[in-house]
C-alpha cells in the first residue's frame, strides 16, 4: 500500500476551489473517472473480489478519479475495515502512480477527530463508524455552512460540477462508472446519463446498476449509457473503448 | 501571420468575470491547463510610440522566438482600435499570434473593467469610450471588477494575474512562469519587479521602448533597483537569441 498524506479541503457548496481543479489536471492524461455505488446487499465473496476485479481492469491508468472518500471500520476493531466501494480507487492508485485521486465528503453531521482519524459518520445501530479515508491525494469536504451540514446529494453534485468545468474549460473526457448503489446513485446515473456524458453500468453488481443496466428503454434512450459485465477484461475494454486507457 | 487575421484557435473566446480579491476563477485557471506544455509566460508592455512597421517588427519578433512553444502564454487582453475603426495591432496581440502559429499552446488575457461595459454597434462589446474591446484573439480572458458598479485603473488586474501563475506552478503542476516586457510604462515595470521577485525568469526587450529600454539602461548603469540575476535583456533585433533563451529556461522545448 503505497503512503499517501491527503490534503484535506472544506467548502461550502456553490464554491470552487481552483487548488483542487488544478491539482486533478495534474493526471498525466486529460481523462476524469467518477467511481459511484455502493456495496448494499453484497456477499463476503463479492466484496473480496471487487477490489481486484477493477484494480485489474485500471491498470495503467493515468487520469483523475472522484470517488466517495471515505472508509468504514469496524468499532470493535478498528483494524477491520468494512469492504466498500470507497476502497478501489486506493487499490487502483497502489498501481497506477500517474492518477490523482479526489475524495468527496459530504459533512453530513459534526465530524469527531479521534485516534483512529476523522469520522464523518457515526451511528449507535451500526457497528461500524465512517472515516476520511487515509489514501487519497485530495479529499474534499462539503457542507452547506459550518453550521448547517450537508445531505448525501452533495457529493454526486459535486462530482458533476467538478466533471462539467474539466470537461468545459479543460477538455478533459470523463466517464462514470456504477456499482451496485441505491437512491443517491440512481440520481447520479440519471442526472449523467441525461447531460449526455459517458456512463458505464457494471451488470450483477447489484440494485441500481443492474436495474438500469436491464432497462432497454433507458439504455435505447441514452446511447451515451453503456454496460459491462463484471469481469475485469470486459471493464477495460469498455475504458478503452471510452478513452479513459489508451489502446492496447 | 498578422494580428488582425488571428481568431481564438476554438472559434471563440470565453469571458470570465471576477471580482477584484475575489477567488481567481477555477474555470479560467482550468483553460491554462489545455496548454499541452506546463509553462506559462506573460507578455507585459505597450505599443506607445512605434509606427506600423515596428508594430509589425514586433509580430515577426515574437513569432520567430516562440515558434514551437506549446505552454500558455498571455497578456492584457484588450484589442486597439484606431479612429477609423481599423484593428491598431498591440503587444495583446502577441499571445493570439503566436497561439495562430503554435496550434498546442494557449493564448490568455486578462483586463480590468475600467469603466462600464457597453455594446456598440451590431452588438459589439467595448470597454471603454475610447472603442477598446476585448481581444477574440484568445481562447479566454479574464475581465477584473470592482463590484458591478467599480473601476479600477489598469493594473486592477495584476493581482489576479500573478495569482494564476502563482496557482498554475503551486497547484497546477506548470514547472515555469515568466514574464517578458516590451516597451510599456509603469505597470509594466510593476510587472517586471513583481516577476523578478518571485524568482520566475524575467526578460526585457531592448529597442523596444520606454520601461523595457529604461530597465536596460539601468541593468547597464548598475542603477536597477533588483541585484537578482533572474533578469535578462535581448535586443529587439534578435529575436533567435530570445528563443534560445526561451529554450534554455525550458519555456521551449526543442
Amino acid at each position: 500500500m503505497s503512503h499517501i498524506i491527503p490534503s484535506l479541503f472544506v467548502k461550502n457548496q456553490g464554491d470552487r476551489s481552483v487548488k483542487i481543479a488544478l491539482r486533478l489536471t495534474t493526471a498525466r492524461n486529460r481523462v476524469v473517472v467518477r467511481l459511484t455505488g455502493g456495496c448494499g446487499y453484497m456477499s463476503a465473496e463479492d466484496a473480496r473480489d471487487f477490489l481486484s476485479l477493477f484494480a485489474d481492469a485500471f491498470a495503467g491508468f493515468a487520469g483523475a478519479m472522484l470517488f466517495g472518500g471515505t472508509r468504514m471500520i469496524q468499532k470493535q476493531d478498528v483494524s477491520q475495515i468494512v469492504p466498500g466501494i470507497t476502497e478501489i480507487p486506493s487499490h487502483i492508485r497502489d498501481v497506477c502512480p500517474n492518477m490523482v485521486s479526489l475524495g468527496v465528503v459530504p459533512r453530513t453531521s459534526e465530524i469527531k477527530i479521534t485516534e483512529h482519524g476523522l469520522v464523518v459518520s457515526e451511528s449507535d445501530a451500526d457497528t461500524y463508524r465512517t472515516i476520511i479515508h487515509p489514501n487519497q491525494d485530495m479529499c474534499l469536504l462539503v457542507q452547506v455552512s459550518p453550521d448547517q451540514p450537508a445531505i448525501w446529494d452533495a457529493e454526486f453534485e459535486e462530482c458533476l460540477q467538478i466533471t462539467k468545468d474539466l470537461r468545459e474549460f479543460a477538455e478533459f473526457k470523463s466517464l462514470l462508472i456504477v456499482y451496485n448503489g441505491g437512491g443517491v446513485t440512481e440520481r447520479e446515473i440519471l442526472a449523467t446519463a441525461k447531460r449526455g456524458w459517458p456512463v458505464l453500468l457494471i451488470r450483477r453488481s447489484g440494485r441500481k446498476a443492474d436495474e438500469y443496466a436491464s432497462n432497454n428503454a433507458f439504455l435505447e434512450a441514452h446511447p451515451n449509457v453503456r454496460v459491462a459485465e463484471k469481469d475485469s477484461r470486459d471493464i477495460r475494454q469498455h475504458l478503452i473503448s471510452f478513452g479513459m486507457l489508451p489502446p492496447e | 501571420m498578422s494580428a488582425k487575421t488571428v481568431t481564438g484557435q476554438d472559434g471563440r473566446t470565453v469571458l470570465i468575470i471576477q471580482d477584484k480579491g475575489a477567488q481567481l476563477p477555477a474555470t479560467f485557471a482550468l483553460m491554462a491547463t489545455r496548454a499541452a506544455r506546463k509553462v506559462c509566460i506573460r507578455i507585459s508592455g505597450g505599443c506607445k510610440g512605434m509606427n506600423a512597421d515596428d508594430k509589425k517588427a514586433m509580430m515577426d519578433f515574437f513569432q520567430i522566438a516562440f515558434k514551437g512553444f506549446e505552454g500558455m502564454i498571455w497578456s492584457g487582453g484588450t484589442r486597439q482600435f484606431d479612429k477609423d475603426g481599423n484593428l491598431d495591432p498591440m503587444v495583446t496581440d502577441v499571445p493570439g499570434v503566436v497561439a495562430a502559429g503554435n496550434p498546442k499552446c494557449v493564448a490568455l488575457g486578462s483586463t480590468p473593467r475600467t469603466d462600464v461595459l457597453r455594446l456598440v454597434e451590431e452588438s459589439r462589446l467595448v470597454l471603454d469610450d475610447y472603442g477598446t474591446a476585448p481581444n477574440p484573439s484568445m481562447n479566454a480572458i479574464l475581465l477584473v471588477q470592482d463590484g458591478a458598479e467599480g473601476k479600477l485603473g489598469w493594473d486592477g488586474d495584476l493581482d489576479a494575474a500573478f495569482g494564476l501563475m502563482d496557482q498554475l506552478t503551486q497547484y497546477g503542476g506548470f514547472h515555469r512562469a515568466g514574464v517578458i516586457a516590451w516597451n510599456g510604462g509603469a505597470i509594466t515595470r510593476d510587472e517586471v519587479m513583481r516577476s523578478i521577485k518571485k524568482g520566475w525568469p524575467t526578460i526585457v526587450v531592448k529597442g523596444s521602448g520606454r520601461a523595457a529600454d529604461e530597465i536596460a539602461a539601468e541593468l547597464v548603469a548598475g542603477t536597477f533597483a533588483d541585484k537578482r540575476e533572474n533578469l535578462y535583456v535581448v535586443d529587439k533585433s534578435s529575436p533567435h537569441i530570445l528563443r534560445k533563451l526561451l529554450i534554455a529556461e525550458r519555456f521551449i522545448q526543442e
